[in-house]
């Protein structure tokens, strides 16, 4: 899967431009401050219609503009398709192959994109909110449709808060407190086993890859923290009833606090090396070989499952990762034969041996050499 | 866009409230009331009286109706042991088209909505266990929107209605007619798979 044409107006502070992005890799070098990363958040809008930084719509649109237009054709098993994304401080517009689409389905798939930017370097050490986006973007990669049990948990979640706080304020309803409870058990445990599918279907292509980057020295591993005495083999009936549970006997002090304590929106992944713990144990470096495996298994669980590489975002780690590091992950990518959008102030940090086209960014103004 | 006659520019901005118009359509609809013959106009304003005037909730069912129990409720070959508990008039007209359903309706006029502030207090309820009482209700079908809001209106009501000596079902979901199986997403096709029934040949 790949951009072969790539262009936008008003984007951001970019001036009006259209590409036709390499096969392989695309170096995006420039200064910081000249939109390097901008583009990469063109490509991620034409992915998942929302920017990557938690943009407003009017933030996305050029100064005294009204509305911008990124434009993409991307090229899936040799069949091409368009897809244009309007957006205005109004809202936004999705075309795909010329057609306007009114309500957008959840599973949209045109466009496998994944990002690896600054923020994922902390993957191991922030708060869990990383963690979960992480496994929430890898498994909606793998089972589309996995956007819609989110999205209706999140639903019965806000409902259930309201609730806990009418309840403290006096309006005590069990009927429909229970009823709500009922649609958070049914879609969370639906949210908790696919994650726990996806840790399973993810662990192998993990562990090879950070025993590769690691040259066999530590072994890393993932688990996933959820309500009490929730087990990695239960089956969606026992995630249930536990998850059911767990509900039960915190709803005092939910309604306390006025927010629900358990379920998929507070779990979190932990993860080990040799053993222990690596958010309290592991050094630097091993913070960025963990953080580099999790990307790059990303990338293989993806290509397992829909038979492509996705396009891979790269915004500037290269100055982060060590050279070891840095050169490890550029030769998976060597090999691995997706197509790859990579910003860079200075594009000697970019070894690679496959065919690359460099583009110049400044002052919004991208050129290719 | 030009200054309008105070009259016109009311009507448009009366005419854009209205779902799915905007202030532009209803600019258009505006002069387009007012090229047709006047006649239109005037018709149209004495529909909209008669509208608020005439039309009320039947006080059984809170269906539309011009009368005090609307035309299914007073309908005696209609099969009063069936009741179908429905979101919106407009659910029931929908119902009511397929013909498929020869009972009877109660209407919620919404669903539980708390982050709207909905609850029971706000839905036609008050009178529903009296009515499936009066009426000798065998069954109660319910027949919200498969939303998150819907379901959980759906669970309320069963729960609430089992005490009684009848039947609570659930309108199926599931595989749509003239569905292929392959473009269903999993949550629609695990729930077609799950509420599977026995073969009738």
């Amino acid at each position: 899967m790949h951009l072969v044409a790539l262009g936008a107006e008003h984007f951001r502070n970019l001036a009006t431009f259209r590409l036709a992005p390499h096969r392989r890799f695309n170096i995006l070098e420039g200064k910081n401050g000249q939109g390097k990363t901008n583009l990469l958040e063109a490509v991620f809008l034409l992915s998942a219609f929302r920017s990557f930084r938690d943009a407003r719509n009017r933030e996305l649109v050029s100064w005294s503009e009204e509305a911008t237009t990124v434009y993409g054709e991307i090229v899936r098993r040799d069949i091409a398709r368009t897809v244009e994304v309007t957006v205005s401080a109004k809202g936004k517009r999705v075309a795909l192959d010329g057609k306007n689409i009114t309500r957008l389905p959840d599973e949209l798939a045109h466009l496998n994109v994944v990002l690896f930017g600054p923020d994922d370097l902390s993957l191991t050490k922030a708060g869990p909110q990383l963690r979960r986006r992480f496994i929430d973007r890898a498994a909606y990669a793998v089972w589309p449709d996995y956007v819609t049990g989110l999205r209706r948990y999140a639903e019965a979640l806000k409902n259930r808060n309201e609730l806990l706080r009418q309840a403290a304020a006096g309006g005590l309803d069990v009927g429909v407190i229970q009823a709500f409870e009922h649609a958070l058990v049914q879609h969370g445990a639906r949210v908790v086993q696919r994650r726990l599918q996806f840790l399973k279907s993810f662990q192998p292509h993990f562990d090879r890859v950070f025993d590769h980057i690691t040259a066999g020295a530590l072994k890393g591993g993932i688990a996933y923290r959820g309500f009490k005495g929730l087990s990695k083999d239960a089956d969606l009936a026992a995630l249930e009833a536990g998850y059911a549970q767990a509900l039960d006997e915190a709803r005092a002090t939910d309604m306390r606090r006025g927010f629900t304590s358990v379920g998929p929106h507070s779990d979190d992944l932990l993860f080990h090396i040799n053993k222990r713990s690596a958010r309290v144990y592991a050094s630097q470096g091993q913070h960025r070989a963990f953080v580099l495996a999790l990307k790059i298994a990303e990338l293989h669980r993806i290509h397992e499952a829909i038979g492509v590489y996705p396009v891979f975002l790269l915004d500037d780690v290269s100055s982060e990762l060590d050279e070891e590091r840095n050169a490890q992950l550029m030769s998976y990518l060597d090999q691995a034969g997706g197509q790859v959008f990579i910003t860079t102030t200075d594009r000697r940090f970019i070894h690679v041996a496959s065919d690359a086209r460099v583009y110049r960014v400044a002052d919004g103004v991208i050129s290719a050499e | 866009m030009p200054l309008l006659p105070p009259a016109l520019d009311k009507l448009a901005t009366l005419l854009s409230r209205l779902p799915g118009v905007g202030k532009r359509s209803a600019t258009r609809y505006a002069f387009h009331i007012l090229g047709q013959p006047e006649e239109f106009a005037r018709s149209l304003a004495s529909a909209l009286e008669e509208l608020v005037t005439h039309v009320r909730f039947c006080v059984d069912c809170h269906a539309l109706t011009e009368h005090e129990q609307c035309d299914i409720c007073r309908d005696l070959s209609r099969d009063r042991t069936l009741v179908c508990v429905v979101e919106t008039a407009s659910d029931l007209v929908a119902v009511e088209q397929t013909g498929a359903f020869c009972g009877l309706y109660h209407v919620l006029h919404g669903v539980l909505a708390p982050l709207k502030g909905i609850g029971p207090g706000q839905l036609r309820l008050a009178n529903l266990e009296a009515r499936l009482a009066a009426v000798g209700a065998r069954e109660v079908i319910l027949a919200t929107s498969t939303d998150v809001e819907g379901e959980a209106t759906a669970l309320y009501l069963a729960k609430r209605l089992a005490p009684l000596p009848l039947t609570v079902s659930r309108i199926a979901t599931g595989v749509p007619m003239g569905g292929e199986l392959e473009y269903l997403d999993q949550n629609t096709l695990s729930r077609a798979l799950s509420g599977r029934r026995a073969f009738e040949g």
